[in-house]
């Protein structure tokens, strides 16, 4: 863990570019056309998946637990906003996103003391057989939960000292508000005892305890801290879609979400924002280039998860510290290359 | 007839299925200690295949066999093109590394075969069998179901107990360093064994699909519900899975006839946290050695 | 049995080194046809640092080791054994789940020869009496010296002509001790095996050893015929602490 030192205020900073970069980006297309409701759907998109990439980023690759099961965990926040606005339909978002993060962390508490005694596949079997097993019940029991079709949730209106703003860019302005907190608290968390007894306990469970470190108290920290993120991400979700319904939290979520992570660089907040910008927008760039070359429909809805998995597979094996990874390593790279003498940069790994 | 008793038969016959797939998980992971989460992603594409050999030539069994045998590929070159890279790094990289696997294939299925749920021929009757006027809850497919799982253990059995193919592959799974100075080729043992363990899988997927019809992520719960099974059989024993997924069977099929079939996965998984929370090293296995 | 005669085990300016420490610097040795080389050294000398590179275990960072004409280096363990090298590691390395019978069984299944394998599981049993008694138990219901003999015995099964021996005496009765050194000098005398005896029982081994060599941090500090390394004791007392 040398370096430590150097490295705590860069990942504050670039999870701060990182963010500004992807909102910087999108602000400016706003200005071209402000009533992209595509391009601002994507932008609140994107918010989501940084926040729920960002939970597991800390929970798979600073503390070593893998989750199959956020994308059941963000469908708990999704229902407890569609569940919370059904009554009260003009409720303070700020307070339903709050309500549907504490919910879904009293749910991590449960799955998280469960994870806590598990190790590696053991606890990925668990969590998968919560993201098979969780749509199952909002079907069950389809009174409370809309079985099938899903509950809708109340589009978000400007109040009305904002009315010029259109629904679609409040909604994205709205979404930048959690990311932004998410990603402050968490950057500055893994910068904590908390941070440092996560990694500890990844590295070697058997040592961190000889250190004193309570392992199972400080993994369902992780755990349930990550699935808030997991949690508010769902809330956001179904403001987006203006539905929580269980087709929304499929398998494929929990993996993309991974898959998000892996890419990003795991382990690494701003990695998780790369993540989900491409995990956004890689499908509508190759639904652009499929409207040059005319792919079969069947192809070109499934394209952008098999690239996925495919980029998911070789940056296992041979990128495994992701975009920010290779940012990192240029960064450094440049940065010696202007001092003259200086060696090949170690490249930080833990 | 006695409603208990028609969940029960129902329940042992869909328990072979999961045991076929936790059959699959627990060769893999006596292979490589890898749990393979795209197993089931495997037993759907080559199903799928089956299918397309079946419209082409219009036999069942000629399907049947391509599955299995494209099974075997898809296994073998799973662990020699993939996972051999990371076999010797974290754990946690080569369970990724399934995942995306999986990922993989749920999406290239859908582009080759579409989408939409198919059906899939059963080579016997799926409808309950009448025997001189009285009904009883068991087709002829489940008979066939029964009988052929219980015929792939008997020939894992006889191939581990009583071949030197089999002690080659339990010393590999044992001690792989030992195994290798005694000459045993373990690199190509355990290529070897992903690809039986697909084929175990492949058989899963061919059992499924006539009552759960066939999509591009039709074997996710099952998979679920076969890695509880292989869990509650200690995950290394290939006796345990198949008296875990019997177990699974009838608690699913219960909890599926009692409570609605809904709850059937989230069943699945309490079933899954109170055996991992009370006795994690399964219920079959003596000394749990646990790999850190 | 045929047996290619003369065919000598050489290594040359072998280095091996784990994460840039190294454990083994430039050592070189011979083990001619028939004879038995005993590796002396106290703990994290090399030795079996030495024992793992030439069985194909550890890749050197420099060096070579050949047998016959055959270049080892970089070749796999499971081919090294195929050219007759057998090595018993630490502690016998006997496969515990496995029954006596089925750790024999497996050194010998690469050989793919029936009738060889009944006619060398029956010489192990006619050398090591005890394993014939216990032949369907689990191995890991075997004493300290039934498991080292169990270990020789497995790896005879291969039909090795050169053996390498990792501390076979390690943790075992004086007795056994005697009895295990006394088999392997019959060995070499029966059926002209070649050994290669890495040892901290310094005494033991020079007493059945043709050639000794003294390691000492990865670096070879005297190399002698057996019997004249035996009378310079302050030399192992200077390295041995014995």
């Amino acid at each position: 863990m040398k370096g430590l030192g150097s490295v705590r205020p860069a990942l504050l900073r670039h999870s701060m570019v990182g963010l500004g970069f992807g909102l910087g980006a999108a602000l400016a297309v706003w200005a071209i056309d402000p009533y992209n409701p595509f391009l601002v759907y994507q932008l609140s998109s994107v918010c989501y998946f940084a926040i729920a990439a960002a939970g597991l980023t800390v929970l798979t690759g600073l503390n070593g637990q893998l989750s199959l099961g956020h994308g059941a965990l963000m469908g708990i926040g999704a229902y407890t906003t569609a569940v919370v606005l059904k009554g009260h339909t003009d409720l303070n978002p700020a307070l339903v996103m709050s309500a549907a993060t504490v919910v879904t962390s009293v749910a991590s508490i449960i799955v998280g003391a469960a994870a806590a005694r598990l190790r590696g596949p053991y606890l990925a079997g668990a969590t998968l057989g919560l993201a098979v097993g969780l749509p199952g019940v909002a079907v069950r029991f389809s009174n409370i939960f809309g079985g099938d079709a899903g509950t809708s949730v109340p589009a978000l209106t400007p109040p009305d000292a904002l009315s010029s703003v259109a629904p679609e860019v409040w909604l994205a302005w709205i979404g930048l508000v959690p990311t932004v907190v998410t990603f402050v608290v968490l950057a500055n968390l893994v910068r904590t005892r908390y941070g440092r007894d996560f990694r500890a306990i990844r590295e070697d469970e058997v040592a961190a305890a000889l250190y004193g470190i309570r392992v199972a108290r400080t993994q369902v920290v992780a755990f349930v801290l990550s699935g808030a993120c997991a949690g508010l991400a769902g809330s956001l979700l179904a403001y987006t879609s203006n539905l929580a319904a269980p087709g929304s939290f499929p398998l494929t979520l929990s993996l993309l979400l991974l898959a998000a992570i892996v890419i990003g660089g795991l382990g690494t907040l701003p990695g998780a924002v790369w993540g989900a910008l491409v995990v956004v927008f890689v499908p509508d760039w190759i639904g652009s280039v499929n409207d040059a070359v005319h792919l079969p429909s069947a192809v070109r809805d499934q394209l952008p998860l098999a690239l996925f998995g495919g980029v998911f597979v070789v940056a296992m094996l041979a990128f495994p510290h992701g975009i920010q990874g290779g940012l990192v390593r240029l960064w450094r790279l440049r940065a010696s290359r202007r001092k003259a003498g200086t060696s090949e940069p170690a490249i930080g790994t833990t | 007839m006695n409603y208990f008793l028609v969940l029960t038969l129902t329940g042992l016959a869909a328990g072979m299925i999961y045991a076929a797939l936790a059959l699959a998980l627990v060769l893999v992971w006596r292979a490589t200690r890898v749990v393979n989460f795209a197993q089931g992603a495997m037993a759907m594409a080559t199903t799928y295949i089956a299918l397309a050999v079946f419209q082409l030539t219009g036999n069942y069994w000629f399907g049947f066999v391509a599955a299995l045998a494209a099974g075997f590929v898809i296994g073998a070159v799973a662990e020699r093109g993939i996972v051999r890279w990371v076999e010797n790094g974290p754990p946690l990289n080569a369970v990724i590394l399934t995942l995306g696997l999986l990922l993989i294939l749920e999406a290239v299925v859908p582009m080759i075969w579409g989408a939409q749920i198919r059906s899939f021929p059963a080579p016997f009757s799926i409808a309950a069998m009448q025997v001189g006027g009285v009904f009883i809850p068991v087709s002829p497919f489940n008979i066939f179901t029964i009988g052929v799982v219980l015929l792939v253990m008997v020939a894992l059995l006889v191939l581990f107990r009583f071949t030197g193919l089999g002690l080659s592959m339990r010393a590999a799974a044992f001690a792989p360093e030992i195994a290798r100075l005694l000459g045993v080729r373990v690199g190509r043992l355990l290529t070897f064994g992903w690809g039986l363990a697909t084929v175990a899988g492949a058989l899963a997927g061919l059992l499924v699909a006539p009552t759960l019809l066939l999509y591009p992520n039709n074997m996710d719960a099952i998979l679920v519900y076969g890695f509880t099974a292989a869990v509650l059989g200690g995950l290394d024993s290939p006796i345990g899975a198949l008296v875990g997924g019997l177990a699974m069977g009838l608690a699913l099929s219960f909890i599926g006839g009692y409570l609605g079939p809904d709850l059937e996965t989230a069943g699945a998984l309490a079933i899954l946290i109170a055996i991992l929370m009370v006795r994690p090293q399964g219920l079959f296995v003596h000394a749990a050695e646990r790999r850190v | 049995m045929s047996r290619k005669k003369g065919r000598m085990l050489e290594v040359d300016g072998l280095s091996v080194s784990y994460g840039g420490v190294a454990a083994l610097d430039g050592v070189s040795l011979r083990i001619p046809d028939n004879s038995i080389t005993a590796v002396l050294g106290p703990n994290g000398a090399g030795k079996s640092t030495l024992i793992r590179a030439i069985a194909g275990l550890v890749r050197p960072r420099a060096g070579t080791v050949s047998y016959g004409r055959r270049l080892l280096t970089g070749m796999s363990p499971e081919a090294i054994v195929r050219l007759g090298i057998s090595m018993v590691p630490e502690g016998g390395g006997i496969i515990r789940e496995l029954t006596v019978d089925e750790n024999l069984r497996l050194a010998h299944l690469w050989r793919r020869d029936r009738a060889d394998l009944r006619k060398a599981l029956d010489e192990v049993m006619a050398l090591f009496p005890p394993l014939a008694a216990r032949r369907h138990l689990p191995a890991n219901s075997l004493s300290g010296g039934e498991r080292q003999m169990l270990a020789v015995g497995r790896a005879l099964m291969s039909r090795a002509e050169l053996l390498l021996l990792d501390e076979p005496s390690l943790g075992l009765a004086p007795r056994i001790v005697s009895l295990i050194m006394r088999t392997i000098h019959e060995l070499r005398g029966q059926r002209g095996l070649s050994v290669l005896l890495v040892e901290q029982n310094a005494r033991s081994a020079l007493a059945i050893a043709d050639e000794a060599l003294l390691l000492s941090s990865g670096r070879t500090v005297a190399s002698r015929r057996a019997g004249e390394l035996a009378h310079e004791e302050e030399l192992w007392h200077a390295y041995l602490g014995y």
